[in-house]
């Protein structure tokens, strides 16, 4: 019978094909592991850096670049107190070592003279920023994983951890095009698929108009869900301001360059929230504020450049459009003007904190609480607010101690009946011809968020979104695709349903109100009693919360 | 909304199918066109646009995203 062999046999397994993905994968190939990469779109585009990078963040061997242990400070601080010290400590020591590997396979970072290009820090503050032309460093990696014997699935999302007992042997996993089902076995797993979008209503309608990249769907949580893995801080949503209906991140180069927030009376806002910082004041609170001067009809918001001198300007400029190839097109298009116009902001829609603060909970060896499964990158957390480097270096991580784990793992026998029943409730959507569709799942999933887990909570609003969600998962056994694309987004939107539930879980465990989680029932800090992680995971199938201490 | 393609430049080499993070692009049945096949999963990231070797391809803001 088809199940009683895997489809694919290997060391390591890999999902996610970013940043964090291919230097797990790379490494783990340097350990002479055998290696095979999932990817759902394809390595050479995807996910969060599908545009590539230009900057990158590191305490690097430079005049005028602060040391490991400022690194660790400087995100400390962006990471509403939950950060890891001493993980962000590795990050910034380890950055550069991970840059200089890249150069070896064409990435060039350094001037002319062979310096590397920092770029300057803002005020008194050291840099930790170093500056290269990465438009293409996603196909730099595909190049490497080919050289260096990677099998790369592309078009392939994962569906379900194939588990015998409480191991994982491997995953269960469809093409996105021709709907194929795949059993891969393997002996160690790396989740590396990104954080999760798409779980709150956008803010123009279009599902995929996201601050972060809207493929990147929480499918790491569930995998992570079925196995047991601790998962911290969902409760922590993003709050990021945007560009008003183009979903960019904005707020850190126009603040970096001097842009001042304007309500739609003229006023600076921040003078009334924080007149000491003003802008420069934690991020979290300059959206908050901006939210609030929106709820209470001082809106539009802006952003006001005109003040600032014309190579501030350039720069904001340039910075955007490495961060989104078309943004140039958002401003050209209605002849927006930095030097004469206001730039309409507003609050992007929320999502779990990518970027190293939601997710799966690691060691210093991206190791999760589950033997064997490691993680790394977007999908990890409990690090502190370090994205992109923090993916390169725990990723790098993970592949060595995925292979050191799969040289020692002992055999599991593969669980032939757990894989057929893998095989079906993958490909079930596709035999229905009645039944809600996953894209009609997903609206309805982003409407409870949006309504009662959203900027501001409350216990009475928790509950009601956790019973919509939970009713939700009644509709999962109709679940229709009519197409390998439907079936993909029919999966995608089971495991926003799954970290919809794990968001309002952590809130309503959470009494008090903490960076960017805000209790209106609970309005002030509560450091004695949660100053800690909420954990979250799965546990035959249901959700279990309990809290953690933070680390020293 | 999303990437128009104009067919007049398009050699068909299908670098925008193989890249697309979002599966936008299909082939035609007769696979003598690309089509933008699903374009409610385009994340306007433009790097269609920017691969595409004969310049076929303009990432066309929809409305709703405009300033």
């Amino acid at each position: 019978m088809a199940e009683e062999q895997p489809d694919l046999s290997c060391d390591v397994l890999v999902i996610g094909g970013g940043l964090a993905g291919c230097m797990a994968a790379l490494h783990a190939r340097e350990k002479r592991a055998s290696v095979i990469l999932v990817e759902k779109s394809a390595v050479q585009r995807s996910g969060a850096a599908a545009s590539g990078l230009d900057h990158a963040r590191g305490a690097y061997p430079v005049e005028g670049c602060g040391t490991a242990d400022e690194f660790a400070e400087a995100f400390m601080r962006q990471s509403g107190g939950l950060g890891n010290r001493k993980l962000l400590r590795i990050i910034g020591e380890e950055m550069p070592e991970r840059m200089f590997y890249l150069e070896k396979y064409g990435l060039r970072i350094r001037d002319e003279n062979g310096g590397l290009l920092l770029q300057s820090g803002v005020g008194t503050q050291k840099s930790f920023i170093l500056s290269f032309q990465g438009e293409d460093l996603k196909k730099r990696f595909d190049q490497a994983l080919r050289e260096n014997g990677v099998t790369i699935l592309n078009r392939t999302m994962p569906a379900s951890l194939v588990m015998e007992g409480d191991r994982i042997a491997g995953v269960a996993a469809v093409n996105t095009r021709t709907a194929a089902f795949s059993a891969i076995r393997c002996k160690a797993l790396v989740l590396a698929s990104g954080g999760t979008n798409r779980l709150y209503q956008s803010a123009t309608g279009l599902p995929y108009n996201t601050t972060g990249c809207p493929y990147n769907t929480g499918d790491a949580y569930a995998l992570g869900y079925q196995a047991g893995a601790e998962m911290v801080n969902f409760e922590f949503t993003q709050l990021m301001l945007t560009l008003k209906n183009y979903s960019v991140p904005g707020y850190a180069g126009a603040i970096g360059v001097g842009a001042r927030v304007l309500n739609a009376l003229g006023e600076r806002i921040m003078e009334r929230y924080n007149p000491e910082m003003l802008e420069k004041s934690p991020r979290h609170l300059v959206s908050l504020a901006v939210h609030q001067e929106m709820l209470e009809g001082r809106g539009p918001c802006y952003f006001d450049f005109r003040h600032l001198p014309q190579d501030k300007l350039e720069h904001y400029r340039t910075g955007l459009q490495n961060e989104r190839a078309m943004i140039l097109r958002y401003f050209d298009e209605r002849g927006m003007d930095l030097r004469r116009d206001l730039v309409e902001i507003e609050l992007g829609e929320l999502a779990t904190q990518n970027g190293g603060v939601t997710g799966l909970l690691i060691d210093e060896n991206a190791a999760t609480s589950v033997p064997g499964l490691y993680a790394a990158g977007d999908c990890a957390g409990g690090v502190g607010y370090c994205a992109g480097s923090n993916a390169m270096v725990f990723g790098w991580r993970a592949g060595a101690s995925a292979a050191d784990y799969a040289s020692t793992a002992s055999d599991i026998s593969w669980p032939v009946e757990a894989v057929r029943q893998a095989r079906d409730t993958a490909q079930s959507p596709l035999g229905r011809t009645q039944g809600p569709t996953g894209r009609e799942l997903e609206a309805k999933v982003q409407k409870t968020m949006s309504d009662y887990v959203g900027v501001q909570r409350n216990g009475a609003g928790l509950s009601n979104a956790l019973r919509r969600l939970e009713n939700l998962k009644d509709c999962l056994v109709d679940l229709r695709a009519e197409s390998p694309q439907d079936l993909m987004v029919s999966l995608e939107a089971q495991n926003g349903l799954l970290v919809g539930e794990l968001v309002a879980r952590g809130a309503q465990e959470r009494t008090e109100s903490r960076w960017t989680h805000q209790r209106v029932d609970y309005p002030q800090p509560d450091d004695t009693n949660w100053k800690k992680y909420v954990v979250v995971t799965g546990r035959e199938g249901r959700t279990v919360v309990y809290t953690r201490e933070l680390p020293a | 909304m999303a990437p128009r393609i104009d067919d007049t430049k398009c050699d068909l080499c299908r670098v925008c199918v193989e890249n697309c993070p979002g599966d936008v692009f299909g082939m035609s049945e007769q696979e003598d066109r690309v089509l933008v096949a699903r374009p409610v999963a385009c994340w306007h990231c433009g790097t269609c646009e920017v691969d595409c070797p004969t310049g076929a391809i303009y990432v066309e803001l929809p409305i709703m995203m405009l300033a």
